[in-house]
């Protein structure tokens, strides 16, 4: 009887049960790894598997990930070329694609990238046909788009990360201007994430208490405060750590972690996505269905009333 | 006219900033320092993260990344720069900074290039937090951490290195995977030097209080049909797999690093295996426990040191060149490398372990 016999003695067969919230991260550049890590840290899925074209460095990803397999409670980490891997996930994180150089403006990115999604979205959909598809390659919403197009999902199933990101590093900037945690401070930025994103200054507040009536300025050219520089700051934000390091990781990988926290436990939370939604005409009020409740199955738009200074 | 925040915010009190009670610093902003922090702020080990290093425009950006990250965190202040007076007051520093292992490369390789970085970031830290705790994990771990305990001047209890806490968790990770069991469920560790010279203790491997070698009296040696001493040295070379696959290793590294921080911060007593001082001595059954005694208490986290003098002789033979410092203060206490303290057996690797010494079956890698 080998060691292993002797130690453990089955009470019944084992079958294989299969995992329950397993999620899959395609690409595993800085940005895939970094959502790898974000969701392992936060104890989200039973079980990860990484896809990538380049064999060695997937391998080494994932053999360095499981050797941390003792400090997570994630206990199947998985990787290959093949998408088999990825069979029965619940959330598909595509990642994959070319990435901003320095200036470089992320709708440059396009055409390369949906060469790379005609070949990646048939496969996961193939292993996965039950799945959410959450973009995050850039252009984020052209490529959502592109995603929905090539996979035949319904419109509640492929979302992109949005503008999650901008209102995030939004919020910490308010918080750093104010001197409170970002959780406190709220505000929206919607739109196309990059750098015609709009940031919603009717909607800015701290418990409540909105940040334009006390200021009726906010946002606009006259005001002495210059709110317009946070958002500015926020569009700007991405090119400078391109600038300083190359790229950008650690902010987009918390990102993707919290909406695929929203997904995978149904916390029916509000984020600013990028989805496929129907705009209405436009006339002085402008409504535009922008912000996303989740449900696991059912994507609701909530309308949100914009008076714009401009466009 | 008062601006937004002024209408917003009345204060009550006003008071001086608070200091941070639990502060970390990562020195050295490569992929293990990185690693270390995610671990760390996504684990909310910390109220102020800084970090430090001498390219000024990554760290910039690395500061930023994560600032922008902020609102899923809950460490509120995260700082960075290349001089040391961000670190002030820093309950912990971690030092990844220095020269990485290349493809096919040892670690000992390293030293001498480790040992002058260190001596420009160690007296820096020290200045700005003369009562932190300092982690290092550069390599040769062991024998920087050394190093830097001179360097530094700190009672030994505030010097550690990373040590062999990550060979052991990949030990434990690759046997339960034989076993088909969670990493956390196996316990076995894995002391002596952080390296190809590591000592995998089988004597002390269980699972649930079953000890395995009771079941396998082979395992380890040469002579075992399952060929366990294999996972071991799947252990010892998985650091170098890895650095051929992507040119680095940094996750494992990371994880270790935070639950080790974790302990010492939420001063959880528990025990883990790591570089640090011991007095060289013959290998009695209960030698340690009279070393424990003489710690200071408060800062302590673990019980149990374990430090494998063939291997101590090894690391040190290559470091005893470089030793002592001049001009620095030391306390007074093991002379370290000194080889007459190093009594040892001949041909093979002792373990020293309070109570169960006398049980011990080591091998010779």
């Amino acid at each position: 009887m080998s060691t292993k016999e002797k130690l453990i003695s089955h009470v019944m067969k084992e079958e294989p049960v299969g995992s329950a919230n397993k999620v899959t991260v395609v690409g595993v550049g800085m940005v895939g790894m970094a959502c790898a890590i974000s969701v392992l840290l936060k104890d989200l899925c039973d079980e990860l598997a990484l896809v990538d074209v380049m064999e060695d460095k997937l391998k080494g990803e994932i053999m360095d990930l499981q050797h941390g397999s003792l400090f997570l409670k994630t206990h199947k980490i998985v990787a290959d070329k093949d998408y088999s891997v990825t069979a029965n996930s619940k959330v598909v994180v595509v990642t994959a694609g070319a990435r901003q150089q320095e200036g470089e403006s992320r709708l440059n990115l396009v055409q390369r990238n949906v060469n790379i999604f005609k070949f990646i979205i048939p496969n996961i959909v193939k292993h996965s046909p039950n799945c959410i598809i959450l973009v995050v390659s850039n252009p984020v919403d052209i490529l959502t788009y592109v995603a929905w197009k090539l996979s035949g999902f319904p419109r509640h199933r492929v979302i992109g990360s949005g503008t999650n990101l901008d209102s995030a590093r939004f919020r910490h900037l308010m918080g750093e201007k104010l001197n409170i945690h970002p959780s406190s401070c709220h505000g929206w930025i919607i739109g196309e994430h990059g750098d015609s994103s709009v940031p919603v200054w009717s909607g800015v507040n701290v418990a409540g208490v909105s940040l334009q009536g006390l200021n009726p300025q906010m946002g606009a050219e006259g005001d002495s405060e210059n709110w317009k520089a946070v958002h500015k700051e926020v569009v700007d934000g991405a090119y400078e750590v391109i600038r300083l390091k190359g790229y950008t990781s650690w902010a987009i990988g918390m990102s993707v972690a919290d909406l695929v926290e929203s997904i995978l436990k149904n916390l029916h939370k509000v984020h600013p996505v990028s989805t496929l939604v129907q705009v209405r005409t436009f006339n002085t009020t402008c409504k535009k269905f922008l912000s996303d409740t989740f449900h696991q199955r059912l994507v609701a738009c909530l309308p949100s009333t914009l008076t714009f200074a401009r466009a | 006219m008062s601006s937004v925040l002024q209408k917003l915010i009345t204060p009550l009190a006003s008071s001086p900033a608070e200091p941070p009670r639990n502060k970390v610093t990562v020195v050295g902003v490569g992929q293990v320092g990185m690693a270390c922090a995610i671990s760390i702020l996504l684990r909310d080990l910390c109220d102020e993260l800084a970090l430090v290093d001498v390219m000024e425009d990554r760290l910039k950006g690395e500061m930023m990344d994560l600032q922008h990250g902020s609102l899923f965190l809950k460490t509120s202040k995260i700082v960075a720069d290349k001089d040391y007076v961000v670190t002030a007051n820093s309950r912990l520093v971690v030092v990844t900074a220095g020269v990485r292992q290349q493809e096919g490369e040892s670690r000992l390789n390293l030293v001498q290039r480790n040992v002058n970085v260190f001596k420009v970031i160690i007296p820096q830290i020290v200045k700005y937090s003369p009562n932190c705790t300092l982690i290092v994990v550069s390599n040769p771990v062991d024998v920087l951490t050394y190093v830097t305990w001179k360097l530094s001047g700190l009672p030994k209890h505030r010097v550690i290195g990373s040590g062999t806490n990550l060979d052991s968790a990949r030990f434990r990770y690759l046997m339960s995977e034989r076993l088909g069991i969670h990493a956390s469920s196996f316990n076995g560790w894995v002391l002596g030097e952080h390296g190809d010279t590591s000592v995998p203790v089988w004597s002390g491997a269980n699972v649930a209080g079953v000890n395995f070698q009771s079941l396998n009296p082979d395992i380890g040696t040469d002579g075992d049909k399952e060929q366990w001493a294999a996972t071991h040295k799947a252990v010892v070379d998985s650091a170098y797999e890895v650095i051929k696959l992507k040119g680095y290793t940094n996750w494992a590294i990371g994880l270790s690093v935070a639950d080790l921080i974790e302990s010492i911060v939420k001063n959880m007593s528990r025990v883990h295996p790591v570089s640090t001082m011991v007095k060289a001595a013959v290998v009695v059954a209960d030698s340690l426990e009279s070393e424990v005694g003489e710690m200071p208490d408060k800062e302590r986290m673990w019980r149990k040191w374990l430090w494998n003098h063939n291997l101590v002789a090894t690391s040190w033979d290559c470091g005893k060149g470089l030793l002592p410092f001049p001009g620095l203060h030391h306390h007074p206490g093991p002379q370290v490398g000194a080889e007459h303290q190093l009594h040892h057996q001949e041909g093979s690797a002792e373990v020293v372990l309070p109570e169960a010494a006398r049980n011990l079956t080591c091998q010779r890698r």
